[in-house]
């Protein structure tokens, strides 16, 4: 038995992960998140939406703890994994706990294989029978790698490397999944069969996750929750139901209008990002 | 015709040599990020480290030399969290300026503790040379040659099949995505100073083996780093076959062209090699170029 594979009834009903009045600051000065409160309940997915710089992938990190390298810190508030305080700790210790990231710009060994990418995902695991048979539920869950085993990852279609990518992640065995972006650049249809791999996931083995998202109309398809920031705060929060039907909140918002979502959105996001760079 | 193949031989050996201690640059630079220029005094700290134990100590020449690979990792870990560990993160810039400290600090310190004298190294590898067909080979060159292939397949199936070797790898590729999977950065940049330092007292051994040492040895890192980045300084089979070319290159140069050029042509003829490439092949041969992908 693994941890995937049980859903644990909390003693205490509190939810599996909880941010409490979370600020994060960059270099002691930059404060980017103020007083964030989030929740991810067991077995929920949480969808999390925001323009371009809003502190979204700053929020998975502080999760993580992945803040430190970039000279991050949570300064601020509490961030509780199964009742337990895990803000600014070792990331090592952190994915242990059965949490993982799947980074944003799909983030493959582009130099390694397939193969070795997956093994990596099962660099904690010492017991060859678990690691064997897990390994082969990520091969049942996304056939297509299979074929592809031999292959360098870099090279691999951005479909693929996200498939790869979700695998490699699965294989850490987490309790909580966060994905930053996993659609980006992605066609329509490869989207729908990663989030349709998603929540499929989600059934069967009860994981939690927590999924920042540009496409917000698929993502919202999925999740049980939303989360809006903007500007580092919480602005709205609610049934991913409730924010699916409510056209103020996709205008307002998500500056979504019904129909030329996709475009407008990455248009303004490769525009930030260029621009980031040449700043 | 005899010259000819002579040289490609004896070549072929010093080549493997350099390439020795430009895998000890690339073990290095494959989990730090770092090119690190005192390598050389690297080399020159195992040396030092070897004579202590075999010489000086009296300790068996096979055991001592033994127990100094040891040590020279021990250096190896050291000079890591003194130098290098506070510096990740840091300014390509400020890495490599740290880099050129190291070696005056490592050089001065040899000056210091071991005196300006010349002293006889132990005689590790068996001495003289002999015939094979119409070629004379050293036979310590041989060995170690021998050595260097052996080395180079190992750390190669290491690095590709062990969970160890993996996880260096990804450290390799990026340090946020091996954090973010659990990987400790740390640790990989520990275990790749133990082992570059290792294999570059084991280089030192070959070198040296009853020749006569002081702080010049140094000066080999120099001439090796042209053939990591030839070779790739992400590759490990790329670094012993750069190696080979540039031993061989340089062999050439010395047969047939520095009677004209005073001696000057074998001397530089790997930084020849290395501005060339810098033009042509900024990533080597082997080495990992960035994968671009729209
Ligand atoms: N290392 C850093 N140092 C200083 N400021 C940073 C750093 N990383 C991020 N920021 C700032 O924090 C804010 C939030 O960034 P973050 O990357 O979390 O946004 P995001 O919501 O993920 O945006 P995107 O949709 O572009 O990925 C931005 O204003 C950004 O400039
Ligand atoms: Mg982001």
């Amino acid at each position: 038995m693994t941890a995937t594979d049980v859903v644990a009834t909390p003693a205490t009903g509190a939810p599996l992960l909880q941010l409490k009045n979370v600020e994060v600051a960059f270099n002691g000065v930059i404060q980017v998140l103020h007083s964030v409160n989030m929740e991810v309940p067991r077995g929920k997915i949480v969808v999390f939406l925001g323009g371009n710089g809003a502190g979204k992938t700053t929020t998975l990190k502080a999760i993580s703890s992945l803040l430190a390298i970039d000279d991050g810190a949570v300064t601020g508030g509490g961030i509780l994994f199964d009742g337990q305080e895990i803000a600014n700790r070792d990331p090592a210790q952190t994915v242990r706990a059965g949490i993982v990231q799947v980074l944003e710009g799909r983030k493959v060994f582009g130099h390694l294989t397939v193969e070795q990418n997956l093994r990596l995902g099962l660099h904690l695991c010492s017991d060859r029978a678990i690691a064997e048979r897990e390994r082969e539920r990520c091969l049942e869950l996304f056939p297509a790698l299979r074929g592809l085993l031999e292959r360098q990852a870099g090279y691999l279609s951005g479909g693929e490397m996200q498939m790869l990518l979700v695998s490699r992640a699965l294989l850490l065995q987490p309790r909580l999944l966060l994905l930053d972006e996993p659609s980006m650049g992605l066609a329509p249809l490869l989207v729908r069969q990663i989030f349709g791999a998603l929540a499929r996931i989600n059934r069967e083995r009860g994981l939690a996750m927590l999924l920042v998202e540009q496409n917000a109309r698929a993502a919202l398809e999925i999740a049980d929750h939303a989360y809006i920031i903007e500007n580092g705060r919480i602005v709205m929060h609610g049934a991913a139901a409730d924010m699916r039907n409510n056209e103020d909140i996709r205008e307002f918002y998500l500056g979504l209008s019904v129909g030329r979502e996709k475009k407008s959105f990455r248009d303004v996001k490769h525009y930030k990002r260029r621009k980031r760079w040449l700043g | 015709m005899n010259s000819f193949l002579q040289a490609l031989a004896s070549g072929t050996l010093t080549g493997l040599l350099y390439g020795l201690i430009a895998l000890s640059f690339v073990v290095i630079y494959r989990a730090a990020r770092i090119v690190n220029l005192a390598q050389g005094e690297v080399l020159m700290a195992g040396a030092f480290t070897i004579w202590m134990m075999t010489l000086a100590a009296g300790l068996p020449t096979l055991l001592g030399s033994g127990l100094a690979l040891l040590a020279a990792a021990l250096i190896g870990l050291v000079i890591e969290r003194l130098v290098f560990r506070p510096l990740i993160g840091r300014p390509t810039t400020t890495i490599v300026l740290a880099s050129v400290a190291l070696i005056i600090v490592l050089r001065g310190a040899s000056q210091m503790v071991f005196g300006p004298e010349t002293r006889p190294f132990p005689q590790v590898l068996p001495a003289g040379a002999f015939k094979l067909g119409p070629l004379h080979l050293n036979l310590a060159l041989t060995i170690g040659a021998v050595l260097t292939l052996v080395v180079t397949e190992a750390l190669h199936r290491f690095f590709m099949n062990t969970k160890a070797g993996l996880r260096l790898s990804a450290v390799a590729e990026d340090h946020m995505t091996a954090l973010s999977m659990g990987i400790s950065v740390r640790r990989s940049a520990a275990i790749a100073w133990a082992l570059g330092a290792s294999l570059s007292a084991l280089a030192a051994a070959i070198y040296l083996s009853g020749a006569a040492l002081d702080v010049s040895v140094a000066g080999i890192g120099l001439r090796a780093l042209p053939v990591a980045l030839l070779g790739g300084m992400e590759s490990v089979r790329g670094a012993t076959l750069a190696g080979v070319l540039v031993g061989v290159g340089e062999s050439l140069a010395s047969t047939y062209l520095d009677r004209h050029t005073s001696g000057a042509m074998s001397q530089v003829f790997p930084f020849l090699v290395m501005i060339a490439l810098m033009l042509i092949r900024p990533q080597g041969l082997f080495g990992w170029k960035v994968i671009e992908r729209v």
